[in-house]
C-alpha cells in the first residue's frame, strides 16, 4: 500500500511541473479518399526516389560512380536483344506469380508461399517430363505436365488455406513454412531420384527446344494470357466481387450469404494452380529443377502484389520496374565488380522506398501553425 | 558419439536462440518481423566490419588485442542490429506500413548486405580468420579428456553462454516484471494499452530495437564461431526462418525457446554425424523443423486457447484515430 501512495505523490508533483499540455509539432490524419491525379503524381515522384536512392546506395559502395547506375540499367534494357530479352523473362516471372497470388492477397490471406507453390508446380511438371515423357507424344506430355503442375502447386495452397478457414490458423506464418517444406522434398525427390546430377539436368520432353529467346516469349505470352484472365476474374465475376468481399469484412461476407470458408479454399487452390502454371514455364524454359530455382522471387512477387495496391495495372508496371531494377544492377555489378549481392540490395532499397512513400498515400500530416506562431511570438517577446 | 553430436547440437543452439529471442520479445510488442534472417545477416556483416574497423586501427594482427577484438566485433553487431530495429520500427510504426512487405524488403536487403560486405572486407591473407580464431579462443576452457563433460559444456565462447543468459532474462522480464506487461498489452491489444497511458510507439520502437539487436547476434555468432571468419555462407537465412520457425513452436516463450532450440541445431545435425542410410533421408530430417512448426501451428489453433496464441495484435499497425 505504502508503494503505491509513494508513486501517486511522484506522478503528481511530476503532473505539477508540468503544467502546460503539451501541443504536438504535427498530428496525422488518415486520407480518406484520394484523387488519381495526387496518386499517380504521388507514384511517379516516389518511384523517381528510389532510383536515386539505388544510385545512392551505389555511390556509398563506389565513390564517385553515381551516374554509372542509371547509364548501365538503360543500357541493361535497351543495349542487345538479348538484354532485352532477360528483362522479358524477369519480368514474366515476377508478374506471374505476382499474378499467381494476387487474389489471395485481394482476399487479405497472406499468401507467402508463392515460392513453394511454385517450386511444387516444377516438381510435379519435372517428374511428369522425366517418367511419363518419353512414352507419350511431346503435345501430350505438355498438356499432362501443366496439370501435374497445377495439381502439385494447387494442393500445396490448399493445405494453409484448409487450416485457415477450419482452425483459423496463421496463414502468414503456415504458408512461410510450406516454402521451405516444399525445398526439402525437392531435393529429397531429386537426390532420390537423380543423385549423380543433383538436377533433373537434360530433360527432353515437353519442355521448349527452340531457342532462349522463343521460350521467354513464350513464357511472356503466357502470362500475359494469365494476367488478363485475372483481370477479367477479379473485375468482372461473381467469384472475384465474392473473394473482395471476404476481404473487406467476414461479417458482411457472411450476412449476404457467401461461405467464406468455401471462398478461402477456393481462391488459394486456384492461387496454387496458376502458381503451378508458373512451376511449368520455369522447368520448360531450364529444362532442370534444383531447390534454389526459383530463387527467392516468390518474396518479391508478394511484394510487388502489394505495393501494386492489389491492381493488376500497378502490378504490371511495378514488376516491369523491378526487373528492370534487377538487370540494371546486375550490370553494374559486373561492369564496375561489385557482387552479386548488390543486385538483391538495390531491389530492396527500391521496394522500402516506395513502401515508404506509401504513408504519403494513406496518411496526411498537418502541422500545428498555431505552435509555430506561437514560438515566432515568443521569440519576438524575448527579443 | 553421442557426445559428438550433443557438442556439435550445442555449437549451433545459439543461433537458433538468439535469432529466436530478439523474435519473441519483437513479436510480443505485436510486430512480426519477418526481416529477422535479413537481420541476422546484417549482425553477421556488422561482426565483420568490427573487425576490418579494429585491424585498421590497431595496425595489423601482431598487435591486435583479443579481448578489444572481441569489443568492436560485438560493437558493431548490436549497432547494425540496432539501426535494423530502427529502421523497421520507423517504417512499421511511424510511418505504419504493412509489416509483412517491410520484413520480406529487410530480408532481402539483409542477405545482399552481407553477401557485399563480405566481398568489400575480405582479404586474400585471411585477416577475418586470424582474428575470430582469438575471439572464439578468449573465454574457451579447454578440456583434456575428449568428448567428456568440458568438451560438452564448457569448451565454447563467451557468445554461447551469453545467448542463454538472454533467453533467460528476456522471459524473465516479459513474465515477471513491469515493463514486461506493458510490452505484452501493447502486443495484446494496443487501443487498451493506449487508453491505459502507456505509450504504443514508444514501447514498439524500444522492444523492436532490442530485439534486433539480439537478433544480430545469431550473425555475429555464426560468424565468429561456426564459420570461423570465413565469409563464404550457405544457409544463414535458412537459419534465421527457423528461428522465426522457433518463435511459433516454443509458443512464445524464450525461456521455453532454450529446449526449442537445442532441439532444432539436434534435428539439423542429426543426420550429419549419424550418418542416416540414404543421403536422401538425410535432407528430409533436415527440414523436419519446419514440418514441426507447421503442425505446433495447426496445434495451437485447434486448441484455442489464450495462454497459446500468439500476441493478438500481431502484424496490426497501431493508429489512434481508426478507432
Amino acid at each position: 500500500m505504502s508503494e503505491i501512495k509513494v508513486e501517486e505523490k511522484q506522478v503528481n508533483t511530476e503532473h505539477h511541473e508540468n503544467k502546460k499540455p503539451r501541443e504536438k509539432l504535427f498530428h496525422i490524419t488518415k486520407r480518406l479518399d484520394v484523387s488519381l491525379k495526387y496518386k499517380i503524381i504521388l507514384r511517379v515522384v516516389s518511384i523517381l526516389v528510389a532510383l536515386v536512392v539505388c544510385a545512392i546506395v551505389l555511390f556509398i559502395f563506389k565513390p564517385g560512380k553515381f551516374g554509372a547506375f542509371f547509364k548501365e540499367s538503360f543500357n541493361s534494357l535497351f543495349g542487345s536483344t538479348n538484354k532485352f530479352f532477360n528483362i522479358l523473362y524477369e519480368f514474366a516471372f515476377l508478374l506471374g506469380i505476382a499474378i499467381a497470388i494476387l487474389p489471395c492477397f485481394k482476399m487479405k490471406f497472406w499468401n507467402l508461399g508463392g515460392e513453394g507453390q511454385v517450386l511444387m508446380g516444377c516438381l510435379g511438371a519435372a517428374l511428369v517430363s522425366k517418367y511419363v515423357g518419353p512414352h507419350v507424344p511431346n503435345f501430350i506430355c505438355i498438356i499432362l505436365m501443366i496439370i501435374c503442375a497445377m495439381i502439385a502447386g494447387g494442393l500445396w495452397a490448399f493445405i494453409p488455406a484448409f487450416f485457415k478457414a477450419r482452425f483459423d490458423t496463421n496463414e502468414t506464418l503456415f504458408t512461410l513454412m510450406m516454402n521451405y517444406i516444399a525445398m526439402g522434398i525437392v531435393e529429397f525427390t531429386v537426390q532420390l531420384v537423380d543423385p549423380t546430377h543433383g538436377s533433373f539436368a537434360g530433360l527432353t520432353s515437353g519442355v521448349y527446344h527452340t531457342s532462349t529467346n522463343i521460350s521467354i516469349l513464350i513464357s511472356f505470352i503466357v502470362v500475359s494470357v494469365l494476367t488478363v484472365f485475372m483481370y477479367v476474374y477479379l473485375n468482372y465475376t461473381k467469384h472475384g466481387y465474392e473473394l473482395s468481399v471476404v476481404g473487406e469484412t467476414r461479417n458482411t461476407a457472411k450476412y449476404i450469404g457467401i461461405n467464406v470458408k468455401t471462398v478461402i479454399i477456393r481462391t488459394a487452390i486456384i492461387c496454387g494452380c496458376l502458381a503451378g502454371i508458373m512451376g511449368y514455364l520455369v522447368v520448360a524454359k531450364q529444362t532442370s529443377i534444383n531447390k534454389d530455382i526459383i530463387g527467392g522471387k516468390g518474396f518479391t512477387s508478394v511484394m510487388i502484389a502489394w505495393l501494386g495496391h492489389m491492381n493488376v495495372i500497378e502490378i504490371v508496371i511495378m514488376a516491369f520496374l523491378v526487373a528492370f531494377i534487377s538487370r540494371g544492377s546486375n550490370q553494374v555489378s559486373t561492369k564496375l565488380g561489385l557482387s552479386g549481392s548488390f543486385v538483391q540490395i538495390s531491389i530492396a532499397v527500391f521496394l522500402l522506398t516506395i513502401l515508404a512513400f506509401e504513408f504519403f498515400l494513406n496518411y496526411e500530416v498537418h502541422f500545428n501553425k498555431q505552435l509555430f506562431s506561437k514560438k515566432k511570438k515568443l521569440e519576438e517577446v524575448k527579443e | 558419439m553421442f557426445a559428438l553430436l550433443l557438442c556439435e547440437a550445442f555449437l549451433l543452439t545459439p543461433i537458433f536462440l538468439f535469432g529466436s529471442t530478439g523474435e519473441t520479445l519483437t513479436e510480443k510488442s505485436g510486430h512480426l518481423n519477418l526481416g529477422t534472417p535479413g537481420t541476422i545477416c546484417v549482425g553477421g556483416a556488422g561482426g565483420m566490419i568490427g573487425v576490418a574497423v579494429y585491424d585498421s586501427i590497431c595496425g595489423g594482427f601482431a598487435n591486435s588485442n583479443p579481448f578489444l577484438t572481441f569489443m568492436f566485433v560485438l560493437f558493431f553487431a548490436l549497432l547494425f542490429g540496432a539501426l535494423s530495429g530502427l529502421l523497421f520500427s520507423f517504417f512499421t510504426v511511424s510511418l505504419r506500413c504493412n509489416q509483412n512487405v517491410m520484413g520480406l524488403a529487410y530480408t532481402t536487403f539483409g542477405i545482399g548486405f552481407y553477401g557485399l560486405i563480405a566481398t568489400l572486407v575480405n582479404r586474400p591473407d585471411g585477416f577475418l580468420n586470424q582474428y575470430c580464431g582469438t575471439i572464439s579462443r578468449l573465454f574457451m576452457t579447454r578440456s583434456e579428456a575428449p568428448n567428456g563433460f568440458c568438451e560438452i559444456f564448457l569448451s565454447h565462447g563467451l557468445l554461447f553462454y551469453l545467448s542463454f543468459v538472454i533467453a533467460i532474462v528476456v522471459a524473465v522480464v516479459l513474465k515477471r516484471t513491469r515493463v514486461g506487461l506493458f510490452v505484452r498489452t501493447v502486443g495484446e491489444n494496443a487501443g487498451s494499452a493506449d487508453a491505459a497511458g502507456i505509450d504504443v510507439s514508444k514501447y514498439r520502437y524500444i522492444t523492436t530495437i532490442i530485439g534486433c539487436s539480439i537478433s544480430a547476434l545469431a550473425g555475429l555468432y555464426y560468424f565468429v564461431e561456426i564459420n570461423n571468419g570465413l565469409v563464404e555462407f550457405k544457409n544463414i537465412d535458412a537459419y534465421g526462418w527457423l528461428a522465426v520457425a522457433l518463435v511459433i513452436f516454443t509458443l512464445w516463450k524464450t525461456d521455453l525457446g532454450i529446449l526449442g532450440a537445442i532441439l532444432f541445431a539436434f534435428l539439423f545435425k542429426l543426420p550429419e554425424i549419424y550418418g542416416l542410410p540414404s543421403a536422401s533421408l538425410n535432407i528430409l530430417f533436415q527440414y523436419l523443423p519446419y514440418f514441426v512448426t507447421v503442425v505446433i501451428l495447426v496445434i495451437i489453433s485447434m486448441v484455442n486457447k489464450k495462454a497459446v496464441q500468439a500476441p493478438a495484435n500481431l502484424g496490426i499497425p497501431y493508429f489512434r484515430e481508426e478507432r
